[in-house]
């Protein structure tokens, strides 16, 4: 998810109907410059090399999601068929990976070892990171951590002091870590999309 | 080093247009798809149509809190909305 702001002023964007690798390319109408849709970034136009900033997003069920944001409004309409109307991380998590990062520095965590781990400390773009996963919303989320351990202990997301922390909000009273992207891939297309990307693989 | 850093983000930005000249292509006119502009969301009480085990995308900006069901995205691929005051786009 991106902001629509860049440089003052707001961008509204359209389907140009071009697949790049297999990812939808959208076009701004103010100057019709064209962006993929994965990176933020713009290829081609006026625009072109501008990176649209990052909004923190989370993918989760329905279920978890109005629990947590009682107030939270929601898209209704009709659903679409085949694969993307039946996108379930649970069905088959061996085909997922999570993509942690933005544009194309990204690497990326598959949920069959996220499920076994629940929680993976990385190091990311020199940054010491957080990827870890709540089995029962299927959340998974990326946080740079610092020097914090964090591990799931009887059902909460503690540090290694054994501090409680929201894993859907990074936070802990005041404290908060600061969200990476992270976005369910099919494991094949991201090895598409980012060739030579980086896998994490445990040790 | 200010100038290598320009210069590098030059030739990567040159490297992602040459890779897209490469592997991109129309798969259908412009605008086919029907893009979601400043849709109308509704309360949590008012989804009757939204399953518990759906999988959503949520965001929240200040005190706004929005999500868009993947199962309906599917068929948008993309939204233009606005999130607290901050004008977003949601993309799947």
């Amino acid at each position: 998810m991106y902001s629509r702001r860049l440089d003052g002023r707001t961008l509204t964007f359209g389907h140009e109907g071009i697949l790049y690798k297999n990812s939808f390319v959208m076009y701004d109408k103010e100057t019709k410059s064209l962006w993929i849709h994965t990176l933020g970034e713009a290829v081609k136009g006026p625009l072109k090399g501008k990176q649209l900033e990052f909004i923190p997003s989370f993918i989760t069920t329905w279920k978890a999601w109005r629990t947590k944001h009682p107030e939270t409004l929601v898209l209704t309409g009709r659903r679409a068929r085949g694969m993307m109307g039946a996108f379930n991380l649970g069905r088959n998590p061996d085909r997922y990976g999570l993509s942690v990062g933005q544009g194309r520095e990204t690497k990326l965590y598959p949920y069959s070892l996220l499920h076994k781990r629940k929680v993976i400390h990385d190091d990311f773009e020199g940054k010491k990171i957080v990827v870890a996963i709540d089995a029962d919303t299927m959340t998974a989320r990326a946080f740079e951590c610092g020097d914090r351990k964090f591990r799931w202990s009887n059902g909460t997301f503690e540090d290694e002091t054994g501090k409680a922390w929201d894993l859907l909000q990074g936070a802990m009273e005041d404290e908060r870590l600061r969200p990476l992207p992270a976005t369910p891939w099919l494991i094949e297309r991201w090895r598409a999309f980012y060739p030579g990307g980086a896998e994490y693989e445990s040790e | 080093m200010m100038k290598m850093l320009i210069l590098l983000m030059g030739l990567l930005a040159q490297d992602l247009e040459a890779d897209y000249e490469k592997h991109a292509h129309r798969a259908v006119p412009r605008d086919a798809f029907p893009v979601l502009h400043d849709p109308k969301l509704v309360p949590a009480a008012e989804a009757s149509d939204v399953r518990d085990s759906d999988v959503v995308i949520g965001v929240m900006v200040g005190t706004e809190a929005k999500a868009y069901p993947i199962a309906v995205m599917g068929s948008h691929e993309l939204a233009n909305d606005n999130c607290g005051r901050e004008p977003i786009a949601v993309s799947w």
